[in-house]
């Protein structure tokens, strides 16, 4: 009996051990927090860039979206910080289409000064630029 | 507000706890594990409730307030009037709580440190991780803000957003919100917290009224150790709420024959934690089929298939009303299920299963993920390991039924993972990179709950053992 409990006690012993520096290696890790970074994640700081189109939206229905990345990547994590659902997350409950085909387009674009080559088959023409790369289109031809 | 609106679904879920488990006797003993309990149900709950009022009224009122407010007092005065009974199947040992002992003072200790971490976590990632903003905090967005549109939200043009997710998260985040009147992120963070740590106090209280405090507490330093649990409920993932359903239908299986005169009631409870469990995930269904199957080959094969049909008249009760939710939410609101959907015909998915290096991988892969989990020290499963020798296995043979019951659920839902990869469209590298860890997490506190039953009772290895015994 007395070898069990030994054994016990080991193994009790085991099981804090793992829990309290697995814990701690968590914490040291991640204990690094930057006063700054309090309210201001990659998540909020995106979606502040949102506040003053969402204004100019209708308060539900379907938008269109362009950006100057390319098509292909909208989607992708990796290359474009899932901008497309960043943009559906920051705009919800109005949903975000990749596409032109909507009255209202929302543009977001991540490269200053750039030149924004619109398709020119289609009417469409800059609302309101935000100044911080959204910028609100309307297409005229759209019904 | 934020308070009252995440507070009242928890008195809801107590006083539903209350009436089907009703013993008195030892309401002292078993309060924690109640009240564990009634988290996740009173969620659960509330969840339901709002989304059964979406459906009917399309946002015209706040009736589901009402509701709830009635069904607490109804549920409250059910509780009062109901007659005192004398639990006498059951008896406690005389018990004597140290809350002092080494184990308990580390284990208070380890709590702490992983709910500063949770906070740390939850500072850096208000919105939670990729899937909490993507999926379940957008889709309560939509549910919150979209008013009488709110099923705009599962527009197929969300097609990336898996819009046949069930409810019970998102539900639950924008009935708070709707409650308290703002979006703010407080409530998915407050939720996220309570899912996670109320699993781990489910864990321990479990455990401790079954086996003994001591073994509670070891189980629960476990699952804290396992740091992954932890980082994975500050990332607001419905996974945890999850693996909290799964963990109490388990656990209340082996509560159910401490408490014989309380059978009915608990078959109820562990129907509607069953419910649950589906209204959360999509691999909630699949636990809840597996779940009605294990039960039937483990009463079947080890005592009588009548015992199984008794059982399951109110296992339905419970788990039916929610059912009912769940396939009306699949039929009518969300679009099919995006890994069927993506099946491209019997021969490409059959030359998918019939592949051996997919096999290779897929095993290479659950190996991997269930020895690592990452972000702890070493695998909790080695600790385990080493546990178990040195303190023995064995299984008693009042436990042989719901052991077998609980082995069998899960071994079915580790083969229904391995298929789901085995035949995925995705690219199976990153389907099993993306989601693996998260899938093995669901169960972990279900198989450190198994695993405890099943070590060996070595005396009292901390002199308090005895103190959460109730034997029959």
């Amino acid at each position: 009996m007395k070898k069990n409990i030994l054994k016990d006690k080991l193994g009790i012993f085991i099981i804090i051990l793992f829990s309290l520096s697995s814990v701690t290696k968590m914490l040291i890790t991640e204990c690094k927090i930057d006063k700054e970074l309090i309210d201001h994640d990659s998540i909020s700081m995106y979606e502040r860039r949102f506040e003053g189109i969402k204004k100019s939206l209708p308060s539900h229905g379907v938008v269109g979206y362009l950006t100057d990345t390319r098509s292909e990547e909208v989607l992708k994590r990796a290359d474009s910080g899932g901008q497309l659902m960043l943009t559906q997350y920051a705009l919800s409950p109005v949903v975000v289409e990749n596409s032109l085909e909507h009255e209202f387009i929302v543009g977001n674009f991540h490269k200053p000064n750039m030149n924004i080559t619109l398709p020119v088959d289609k009417d469409i023409a800059v609302i309101k630029d935000f100044r911080n790369g959204i910028i609100l289109f309307k297409n005229k031809g759209s019904r | 507000m934020i308070l009252i609106s995440i507070f009242l679904p928890i008195f809801i879920g107590a006083s539903f706890t209350q009436l089907l488990w009703h013993d008195r006797l030892f309401f002292k003993r078993t309060l924690f594990l109640k009240l564990s309990i009634s988290v996740g149900l009173g969620f659960g709950i509330s969840s339901c409730i709002f989304f059964m009022w979406l459906v009917v009224f399309n946002q015209y009122n706040n009736g589901f307030i009402i509701v709830e407010v009635f069904l607490f007092v109804l549920l409250a005065a059910l509780n009062i009037l109901r007659k005192e009974r004398n639990n006498s199947n059951a008896f406690l040992k005389s018990e004597t709580e140290k809350n002092k002992d080494a184990p308990a003072i580390f284990f208070y200790i380890i709590f702490l440190l992983s709910f500063i971490f949770f906070i740390i976590i939850t500072i850096k990632m208000p919105h939670g991780d990729w899937d909490a903003w993507a999926v379940w905090n957008m889709r309560a967005r939509f549910l919150f803000r979209g008013g009488e549109y709110w099923k705009d939200g599962f527009s197929k043009i969300l097609y990336w957003s898996n819009l046949d997710y069930p409810l019970l998260v998102p539900g639950l985040v924008a009935r708070c919100w709707k409650f308290a009147g703002n979006g703010t992120a407080l409530v998915p963070q407050a939720i996220s917290m309570l899912f996670t740590f109320s699993t781990v106090c489910l864990l321990f209280s479990s455990i401790s009224v079954i086996k003994g405090r001591i073994y509670g507490l070891l189980a629960s330093t476990v699952l804290l150790g396992t740091s992954f649990f932890v980082l994975l409920g500050a990332s607001q993932y419905a996974d945890v709420p999850f693996s909290f359903f799964s963990l109490s239908v388990i656990a209340l299986f082996f509560i159910k024959d401490i408490f014989p005169e309380d059978q009915f009631g608990l078959s109820v409870l562990i129907g509607l934690m069953s419910g649950l469990g589906a209204w959360t995930k999509n691999e909630g269904l699949l636990f809840l089929f597996f779940i009605v199957i294990a039960r039937f080959a483990a009463l079947g094969y080890l005592k009588n298939i009548k015992i199984y049909f008794k059982e399951l008249i109110p296992f339905s009760l419970g788990f039916m009303p929610i059912f009912a939710i769940v396939i009306y939410f699949k039929t009518h609101i969300a679009p099919p299920l995006y890994l069927l959907r993506e099946q491209h015909g019997f021969f490409p998915t059959f030359e998918k299963i019939t592949s051996i290096s997919r096999h290779a991988v897929i095993l290479k892969g659950f190996i991997k993920h269930f020895t690592s989990f990452d972000l702890s020290i070493t695998s909790p499963v080695y600790i385990l390991i080493i546990f178990g020798v040195l303190c023995g296995i064995k299984i008693k043979k009042e436990h042989e039924i719901n052991i077998l019951t609980a082995v069998t659920a899960l071994c079915l839902m580790l083969t229904s993972y391995y298929f789901i990869f085995l035949s995925t469209s995705r690219d199976l590298i990153w389907h099993m990179g993306t989601s693996l860890d998260r899938l093995l997490l669901q169960i972990w506190p279900a198989f450190i709950f198994i695993y405890f039953m099943i070590i060996e009772n070595n005396g009292e290895p901390q002199g308090d053992s005895a103190s959460g015994n109730i034997k029959k």
